[in-house]
């Protein structure tokens, strides 16, 4: 039962689409969220997305350029979906490969005539769930052999990044279906017998456990179960929420020794006859074994090695795959974290690039590592560029005509640089003509008022009254210490507007993202005040440490905050910039972690080193 | 034995086109040195001159190729008509009705869709290629970035609907193609085209036109007063308008700015309407 099934080129384009017994339902919407929300924003390493009652599922043709996606009832959960994408994927390639060719001009002529073989895929899919399946004895067919192979050298690889398809279709234990790789699917009914009943499923992993040596197979179903789990909850917040990173550790690859160690609790637990029985087949394997490692070995001296990968590249007209891309990515991974950014960041960034250049062609003279970077530097970019429009002068602007101050909130941890900074905005702000007040709703470190108040006094040296016609352009709202840091802020706000100030800077205590009462006080000052800017203040010496920050302290406001749509960071301040030198990866972290912009930067100690951020040249230094 | 000489003396022959390239005097530079290279190996194979005269006979004709696209290649390459805006503005809609004539339902673009377009009545070597831009934010730059250079004509699409609740986002891009530089030396003609005109509470050109005025005299200020970036170069963009003068399309001397009215999709009864747009790309050749 799907809702919809539509194709459509990168350009935007639809050029076929199936909806639910042709109900004119507009799924438009929906599918451009899930273009705006994970395609756009690099998410791409993981493929499921929930919007309302719908999930949905893309694919990316990276030779075509093309893009599949399908949607379903979340609470249908449907199993056969991930194969079935790929099943579609490649009947439409192969059917309309002479048109996708010709470019746009066909593509805008061309009807795609899809009904009738996606409908017969759509019924042979869907019916396999109730048949009962009878399998092919695994250990007959050779082809076994080979499925559970490449799955040995994807763990001694430390390969996770296989594809879930992947790992479900071997999780099913449906032999033929690996190797179906070219063949349509009305040639192989087989690949269709697939269950969707629970009990079914574990019965023949139980089933299949038994039969071989395919024990690590199933250690491998164990692990994906929670992880899919995971997947499921997933919200596509832009926050990103403290139990998706929990989810997201279950993901990491298993490592070499782990893998090997529940092997071999798995074939202790194997009886005697079924032992004899693997040990044929697998002192067969052993050798196909080592050779495949060794051809994988070599493949991957020659694609990173510069002068014979131009070689690859001038012979081989044939897309990438995800293992010849593999060891370009694991450089570039490798490279990000040396350069700061948080390693799990590093990786699901290699996970998109991949994801955008898996079955690419490359063009005559690049080599892997080339396009590699290319298609890598492009997505940094991509990252740091905001999403929305950071014109803050202009937004003053729009407040100050409405009559009421601008509230730019400033909260992180300890010792990052809020109240310096807060400065440095008010410098700008006044440079610029606007009567800023500075509320001190640091109650709690001992000194934080007086910091301020020798700012004030400072700023009002720089700029005199006689400057702004005899008004001071800067006052500070202080109610000393101990007091509730919400309720300063909110008598600020309402001081300012009646002294007709333009915007109003709260600085606020310094707080680790664990600290949950002083968490709870922060989201409270938000939701009472609903300032027009909430600002995270993390300094770009921060390194897998940001992550956490960002994720605790979204969750915390967005926890804490009986508000319907809780507020969370709008934007991001960088700070002690002039101290990294090129390690500059903690704007990517934090850019990535919240969907948000960094709006300023810190690049000294006086008040003119602030700065806006310039993604190229960020990126150029991360790639150097 | 002389076979394997001449295999050896092969594999120089790609990078020599290559630097080729770059500049007419090293390919000349690199010619002479070449010939000697050649003519030693050559003889040390023992083959004749004949095959050499004709190498050195391609070399001159790709030479004078090279040099003929560096002097007249300059404008007659800039064929392009950028079809740029915000995201929704019905970009892909009227690239879809300008090449096929008809409508196609759409999806956010992720790249750029690109065709040629023959205009009525002009001869076949001015043909156009239409370049429909994907408008949203987060890419939207990258891509002006990358086809900037080839273009002849701009369109920028406003979606006339809901042009009141974003105009400062319409204003803010549009403020960055008028004073972008290199866009600024080529000058290429820009039109701004009212889309949506179909819908109940679209609004006409004229209150576009005066409001868009206003916005971008504000834009102006505050991005002139926005913070330098963290790479230490200025800004190097061009001033939009005249200094000290309130701002007015009128002002903007680089580009042959015009206002126009379509509505690009047609299905559900609504017909489509982009003959202002057709004529208006029609006046670039
Ligand atoms: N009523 C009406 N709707 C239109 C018109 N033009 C476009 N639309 C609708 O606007 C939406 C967006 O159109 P697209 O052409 O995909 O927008 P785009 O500018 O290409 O957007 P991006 O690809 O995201 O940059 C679609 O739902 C169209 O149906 C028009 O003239 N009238
Ligand atoms: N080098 C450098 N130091 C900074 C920058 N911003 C803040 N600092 C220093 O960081 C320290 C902590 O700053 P402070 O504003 O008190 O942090 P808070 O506790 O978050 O309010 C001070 O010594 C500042 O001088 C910056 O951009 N560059
Ligand atoms: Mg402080
Ligand atoms: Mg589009």
């Amino acid at each position: 039962m799907l809702d919809f099934f539509t194709i459509f080129s990168k350009g935007g384009l639809v050029l076929w689409c199936y909806t639910f017994q042709g109900v004119k339902t507009n799924f438009s919407e929906p599918i451009n969220a899930l273009i705006k929300s994970v395609i756009l924003q690099e998410r791409g390493g993981s493929a499921l997305f929930n919007h309302g009652a719908l999930q949905m599922k893309y694919k990316l043709d990276n030779e075509f350029e093309l893009v599949f996606v399908v949607g379903y009832q979340k609470i249908l959960s449907l199993l056969y979906v991930d194969k079935f994408i790929d099943d579609v994927h490649r009947t439409f390639r192969d059917r309309y490969r002479q048109k996708l060719l010709e470019g746009s001009l066909i593509l805008l002529t061309t009807n795609f005539d899809f009904e009738s073989m996606f409908a017969k895929m759509l019924r042979n899919a869907e019916e396999t769930k109730t048949q009962q399946v009878v399998m092919k004895k695994f250990h007959e067919s050779d082809k076994a052999k080979k499925t559970v192979k490449s799955l040995v050298i994807d763990q001694n690889k430390k390969d996770g990044k296989e594809t879930e398809n992947k790992a479900n279709v071997i999780k099913k234990g449906s032999p033929k279906s690996i190797t179906n790789g070219t063949g349509s699917v009305e040639s192989s009914p087989k690949t269709q017998r697939e269950t969707e009943s629970p009990e079914i499923a574990r019965n023949r992993e139980k089933f299949i456990q038994k039969r071989t040596k395919v024990a690590k197979a199933t250690m491998k179903e164990g692990k994906k179960a929670p992880e899919r789990k995971g997947k499921l909850n997933r919200v596509w917040d832009k926050g990103g929420t403290a139990k998706d990173t929990k989810d997201l550790d279950y993901s990491a690859p298993p490592t070499m020794t782990n893998g090997h160690s529940n092997e071999q609790v798995e074939k202790e637990e194997l009886t005697e006859e079924q032992r004899a029985l693997c040990r044929n087949i697998r002192a067969l394997d052993d050798d196909d074994e080592d050779e495949e490692i060794e051809e994988l070995e070599v493949d991957e001296k020659k694609s990173s090695g510069g002068f014979f990968s131009v070689f690859r590249g001038l012979v081989g007209a044939k897309g990438l795959t995800k293992e010849a891309l593999q060891p370009a990515l694991d450089t570039m991974g490798d490279h990000l974290i040396a350069k700061n950014v948080a390693a799990d960041i590093a990786k699901k960034m290699c996970d998109s690039v991949a994801t955008k250049l898996e079955g690419k062609v490359l063009g005559t003279f690049s080599t892997i590592a080339y396009t590699v970077k290319q298609s890598l530097n492009e997505s940094l970019v991509q990252i740091l560029t905001p999403k929305r429009r950071v014109d803050i002068l202009r937004d003053v602007l729009e407040s100050q005509r409405a009559g009421k101050p601008y509230v730019i909130t400033f909260c992180g941890v300890n010792g990052v640089g809020k109240s310096t900074n807060l400065a440095k905005i008010c410098f700008w702000l006044m440079e610029n003509g606007f009567r800023v007040l500075i509320a001190a709703c640091d109650t709690f470190r001992a000194g934080a008022v007086e910091q301020l108040r020798t700012h004030t006094a400072r700023l009002s040296a720089l700029h005199p009254p006689s400057m702004h016609g005899g008004r001071e352009s800067v006052h500070l709202f202080e109610k000393g210490y101990g007091k509730d840091a919400a309720g300063i802020a909110m008598q600020a706000i309402n001081t300012a507007r009646e002294m007709r100030h333009d915007v109003v800077l709260v600085d606020t205590a310094g707080r680790m993202q664990d600290n949950e009462p002083l968490m709870r006080a922060l989201a409270k000052l938000i939701a009472v005040n609903s300032p027009d800017l909430v600002l995270f203040v993390g300094e770009a010496l921060v390194g897998n440490e940001a992550v956490d920050q960002l994720v605790k302290f979204n969750q915390a406001l967005a926890d804490h905050s009986n508000v319907q749509n809780p507020r969370t960071i709008d934007g991001i301040v960088l700070t002690k910039f002039d101290t990294i030198d090129d390690k500059v990866g903690a704007a990517i972290s934090m850019t990535y972690t919240t969907g948000q912009p960094i709006v300023f930067v810190g690049t000294g100690q006086s008040y003119p080193d602030l700065r806006s951020l310039n993604a190229k040249a960020v990126v150029n230094a991360l790639l150097k | 034995m002389p076979n394997m000489r001449v295999k050896q003396l092969l594999p120089p022959k790609p990078f020599e086109i290559f630097h080729m390239e770059r500049s007419c005097c090293e390919v000349r530079l690199e010619m002479s040195s070449s010939i000697e290279y050649y003519n030693q190996l050559m003889k040390d194979a023992g083959v004749d001159g004949g095959v050499f005269a004709v190498l050195i006979g391609l070399f001159i004709v790709f030479c004078t190729a090279v040099l003929w696209r560096f002097i007249t290649g300059s404008s007659s390459n800039r064929n392009g008509v950028l079809l740029i805006g915000l995201s929704d503005a019905g970009k892909t809609n009227l690239f879809s009705q300008l090449v096929s004539g008809t409508g196609r339902s759409t999806q956010t673009s992720l790249k750029e869709n690109e065709a040629s377009y023959a205009v009525e009545g002009a001869k076949r070597s001015e043909s156009l290629t239409l370049l429909d831009l994907p408008g949203h934010e987060a890419i939207r730059q990258q891509f002006v970035e990358k086809f900037k250079d080839k273009a002849r004509g701009i369109v920028y699409i406003v979606d006339s609907e809901t042009f009141q609740k974003n105009i400062k986002d319409v204003a803010e891009f549009l403020f960055q193609i008028l004073t972008d530089k290199s866009i600024n030396k080529i000058s290429p003609k820009v039109c701004i085209a009212c889309n949506k005109q179909d819908k109940l509470m679209a609004k006409s050109k004229k209150v576009i036109q005066l409001q868009l005025e206003k916005e971008l005299n504000t834009v102006r200020k505050t991005q002139s007063a926005a913070l330098s970036s963290t790479s230490g170069s200025g800004d190097d963009n061009v001033y939009l308008g005249i200094k000290g003068e309130e701002f007015q399309f009128s002002h903007v001397k680089k580009f042959k700015l015009e206002f126009l009215e379509c509505n690009a999709k047609s299905d559900d009864g609504a017909k489509s309407n982009i003959d202002e747009v057709k004529s208006w790309i029609s006046s670039l050749v």
